[in-house]
């Protein structure tokens, strides 16, 4: 479904007037049916958007997480669709400085300040905060807190806070193979 | 052809009802009076003004477009007599549709003060060599000096 233009629905009213009105010629463009079908169009158009609206909202994919005011009643359907479900509402969303522990499989190369890390789980989006370069020495390199590591912040919602709040100890292990996140400041 | 009659008030267009049935017209002097009338009064008439009314940014006839500078400049001008010609020449750009459709052949206006902050907007179309005459008086909002 789609919503008609204006001007389509406009047309129709004025078709549909001259229909009931038996007009065998058409009507003056600057008349008052003219107008009126125009004010009508607005109004059906309008409809048209909050019923395209009203039916997104029946999937969690689309709902919006906007509130809405219905006769009084303020609700943001996301968050309605979360209680229905149990998960509870969202937490407000802080920053985090966490710390990415890289596998080095091949010691060249870097990753670069401002380079974009996708969480997959959640879709939230990490932005590293400083260069490192991918060589065993520094990983290998302890002493200093961020040594061999990537730091990245970001804006976590709950989700990501739990997928976070799970993981284990950081590896340094050349071999380890999957990238770990954990949180090192809030 | 009809349509409902738009009488003109202080408050914009009217429409009146007698014995329960709208006045209807032959559609001419609410052509007329759209033309002088219609759209957002505070659209100045020129390219790409914010005020322009709503319903002409979809409307793909340009003769449907409402826009009306004559009910601008009744705003802004000032209600002496030497603004007459200057309203008198925006009475005329405002019906010029009404010859670009074809509806007439030709198209006069008489703009004159009857009254004080009052004008009279007099039409005279030519239409299959008929002249047909409207008259429109209206408040000249735009106070003197």
């Amino acid at each position: 479904m789609s919503i008609p233009k204006l001007s389509d629905i406009k047309d129709s009213i004025i078709s549909q007037l001259s229909l009931k009105l038996s007009q065998t010629i058409p009507l003056l463009d600057k008349s008052f049916t003219i107008v009126q079908a125009g004010a009508l169009a607005g109004q059906l158009t309008q409809l048209y958007k909050y019923a395209g609206f009203s039916f997104l909202q029946l999937f969690v994919k689309y709902a919006s997480t906007k509130g809405t005011t219905v006769n009084g009643k303020t609700i943001t359907p996301l968050v309605e669709w979360g209680r229905l479900v149990g998960a509870g509402d969202p937490l407000a969303a802080e920053r985090a400085e966490l710390v990415v522990d890289v596998t080095v499989l091949t010691q060249t190369g870097s990753i670069a300040a401002g380079a974009q890390l996708l969480f997959p789980a959640t879709g939230v989006v990490y932005v590293v905060k400083a260069a490192v370069a991918l060589d065993a020495r520094q990983c290998r390199s302890p002493s200093s807190p961020t040594a061999g590591k990537t730091v990245a912040t970001g804006r976590e919602t709950s989700a990501t806070s739990k997928s976070v709040t799970s993981c284990s100890s950081r590896t340094h292990s050349r071999t380890s193979r999957a990238m770990r996140l954990c949180r090192v400041s809030r | 052809m009809t349509d409902v009659l738009l009488t003109n008030t202080a408050d914009g267009g009217e429409i009146s009802y007698v014995n329960g049935q709208a006045q209807m017209s032959d559609g001419l002097d609410n052509f007329f009076y759209l033309c002088l009338f219609g759209g957002n009064e505070q659209d100045s008439g020129l390219a790409n003004d914010p005020a322009e009314y709503w319903a002409n940014k979809d409307e793909t006839t340009p003769a449907r477009k409402m826009r009306s500078e004559t009910q601008f400049l009744l705003r802004s001008l000032p209600s002496v007599s030497s603004n007459l010609t200057r309203l008198r020449d925006a009475v005329l750009r405002d019906c010029q549709s009404a010859k670009d459709i074809g509806l007439a052949e030709t198209v006069d206006a008489r703009v004159t003060i009857p009254a004080l902050n009052t004008v009279k907007i007099e039409i005279a179309g030519t239409i299959n060599d008929k002249t047909f005459s409207y008259a429109f008086t209206e408040a000249w909002r735009a106070r003197a000096g």
